[in-house]
């Protein structure tokens, strides 16, 4: 395998969590940012949440010309994908493997992260979410590919990046726009009757309040409290500073 | 009959940040739960019953509230009501819904000393109903390339720990109902009159939807504040990181004092006295004794008796005749003294038998004995 390892830094693991929790009806998808050192191994400093081309609910994949002009737009490195598995084990699908195949065939240390999530034992009422990184080969009998595991550990980044921080707040704008893009579509039908036009239009309002209400408030209210948050830990460092450099001129 | 439901709700972004949290720690994680409790009672009417009530009752947590350091507001099982009262004091204490903790690598059980803690921490709320959410995170397969976390929230009913749901608030909740494509087929002249009179309520002169434009301006207004708070998130984040680069030098720093500090005062410590040994005194009895051990060493045994075996034989470069003339002229006078013919002669007396006359003789020694 061309990866060794792949260290997620826990902000952009807080963002690929993000989304994958955003909705449990869809698969949703993104990009990983970073870069592959001299031991092979993939640091992944952050995500980019993406629009995805197929919009059915079992299927995530961008186009590899999608993902090439995603790759050579950006200054930074694309280092792989993640997208979610909402309901469903953490493995990839055989669709998933020939995606990550086709990936591979651009950059061969490019990497698929699979976030399984809403999860529930019923009996035991515990949930789970559970996430896995791998790469593909070609199989040893056939012209299938299949799957190999790639470890990930996740290393602790105490801050949230620029970059995880903007493309956090980037889904509640392309839920928006992915949406206006499909009343769009179906209010430029001409043949529609009023009453038709009316019903979409509530159609229309009904889920931008839903993304309102589940996306869009919730991450407004924890973007308050981390503000809230920082500026007592800010506060407290402060004061830890000033003892410390008391501190330190006593032993010297 | 009321029939009672219990769920917790918990959106996806306290979760995640609960995750967060955890994995910049490398040990186990608590905190506090924030939000508030909704109870809706719904009447239900079916063939078998007439008065059926269903009550839903909803824990919605809405933020978390984390501790710096593990075991910070209890000693062993005791609340530290002062700690707790710090930490909390930004917050009514109605809102305080439950404590978690986050542990790795262990069983979705409550340890008894948790059950303990959330007895001991109900009474000091006064708040019969807290909850307490366990996350478990661990690697399940041997690569590491695969980590499951787990989350359950418990409750105290009675002596005994029952199990709330947690359902996670996300978009798919709601139904999103699809967009009609074709028109309804209706040919009725009234059904069409009241439409066209109506119509201007509904639609702009462009043909847009008025309500369309109103829910757009809502969102377009919501997303300039997310920016906004970003802003001043990513703010906070960068100076709080300079801060934490800083505070981690200065404790590295004064933690690299400290320890040459030890290191010195124990090289200190560890210096013995040097016992200089007088070496004119040694040279001396070398040159007068020359056969009597016991008087070259400056070892004796535990009984007080002097050792021969540790005499110091070495050359200290002293001319005695030079520096003790006296001493050297005294010795040739009384050469034939009879003392150190005595202490000469050696027969086949063993060491022990030397030194018990000196054992007699020491036998009122005032030496200490263990």
């Amino acid at each position: 395998m061309a990866v060794n390892a792949v260290h997620l830094e826990s902000d952009a693991f807080l963002v690929c969590m993000n989304h994958a929790l955003s909705t449990e009806k869809e698969e949703v998808m993104g990009l990983c940012i970073g870069e592959v050192d001299t031991d092979r191994i993939a640091h992944i400093h952050s995500v980019i949440i993406l629009r995805r081309s197929d919009k059915r609910k079992d299927r995530v994949e961008i186009s590899p010309e999608q993902l090439l002009a995603e790759m050579t737009g950006r200054p930074m490195r694309v280092v792989g994908w993640y997208h979610s598995h909402p309901h469903i084990t953490v493995w990839p699908s055989h669709v998933d493997v020939r995606t990550q195949a086709m990936y591979q065939m651009m950059d061969q240390g490019f990497v698929g992260l699979i976030f399984s999530c809403f999860i529930e034992d019923k009996n035991t009422k515990t949930g789970r979410v559970l996430y896995t990184c791998f790469q593909s080969v070609q199989a040893q009998k056939g012209s299938e590919y299949e799957r190999i595991e790639i470890p990930i550990h996740v290393v602790p980044h105490e801050t949230i990046g620029k970059v995880c921080l903007e493309s956090a707040v980037e889904l509640p704008k392309i839920l928006c726009q992915e949406e206006q893009d499909a009343y769009r579509r179906i209010h430029s039908l001409a043949h529609l009757d009023p009453i038709t036009k009316i019903h979409n239009g509530s159609v229309f309002t009904k889920n931008l309040c839903s993304q309102m209400s589940a996306i869009s408030g919730p991450l407004l209210q924890w973007l308050e409290d981390k503000v809230e948050q920082n500026k007592q830990n800010i506060a407290e460092l402060q004061l830890e500073k000033e003892r410390l450099t008391l501190e330190l001129t006593d032993l010297d | 009959m009321a029939e009672l439901n219990t769920t917790a709700h918990v959106s996806g972004y306290v979760l995640a940040s609960l995750m967060f949290h955890h994995f910049n720690r490398n040990s186990d994680v608590e905190g506090f739960l924030v939000g508030g409790i909704k109870t809706v009672a719904k009447n239900s009417i079916t063939d078998s019953q007439m008065d059926g009530v269903q009550v839903e009752y909803t824990i919605d947590i809405q933020k978390h509230i984390p501790c710096s350091t593990v075991h910070s507001f209890y000693n062993y099982v005791e609340i530290n009501k002062e700690v707790l009262k710090k930490l909390l004091s930004c917050h009514k204490e109605q809102n305080v819904i439950g404590w978690y903790r986050q542990r790795r690598n262990t069983e979705q059980v409550m340890t008894f000393r948790e059950r303990l803690i959330h007895q001991n921490l109900q009474k000091c709320l006064s708040n019969q109903e807290l909850v307490f959410l366990l996350m478990t995170s661990s690697a399940i397969t041997e690569s590491s390339s695969t980590h499951s976390l787990e989350y359950a929230m418990y409750k105290l009913q009675g002596s005994c720990f029952h199990k709330v749901p947690v359902l996670v608030t996300n978009l798919g909740i709601v139904d999103q109902q699809d967009y009609h494509a074709s028109s309804i087929a209706c040919s009725s002249v009234g059904y069409t009159r009241v439409v066209k009179k109506l119509r201007s309520k509904y639609f702009n002169t462009d043909g847009s939807l008025k309500e369309v434009c109103r829910i757009n301006e809502m969102s377009s207004a919501l997303q300039e504040e997310l920016k906004e708070t970003c802003g001043k998130v990513e703010e906070s984040e960068r100076s709080l990181e300079k801060l934490l680069d800083e505070v981690n030098k200065l404790r590295k720093t004064v933690k690299e004092k400290k320890k040459l500090c030890m290191q010195t005062l124990e090289e200190k410590k560890c210096k013995k006295p040097k016992t200089d040994e007088n070496v004119l005194l040694c040279q001396a009895l070398q040159k007068l004794f020359p056969e009597t051990k016991t008087l070259q060493t400056q070892t004796i045994s535990l009984e007080g008796a002097p050792l021969p075996a540790y005499t110091c034989s070495a050359d200290h470069g002293i001319d005695i005749s030079e520096v003790l003339p006296l001493l050297l002229a005294d010795k040739e006078e009384n050469c034939e003294s009879d003392t150190e013919r005595q202490l000469e002669q050696s027969g086949s007396e063993t060491e022990e038998d030397l030194l018990d006359p000196l054992k007699i003789q020491m036998a009122s020694s005032h030496s200490p004995t263990f």
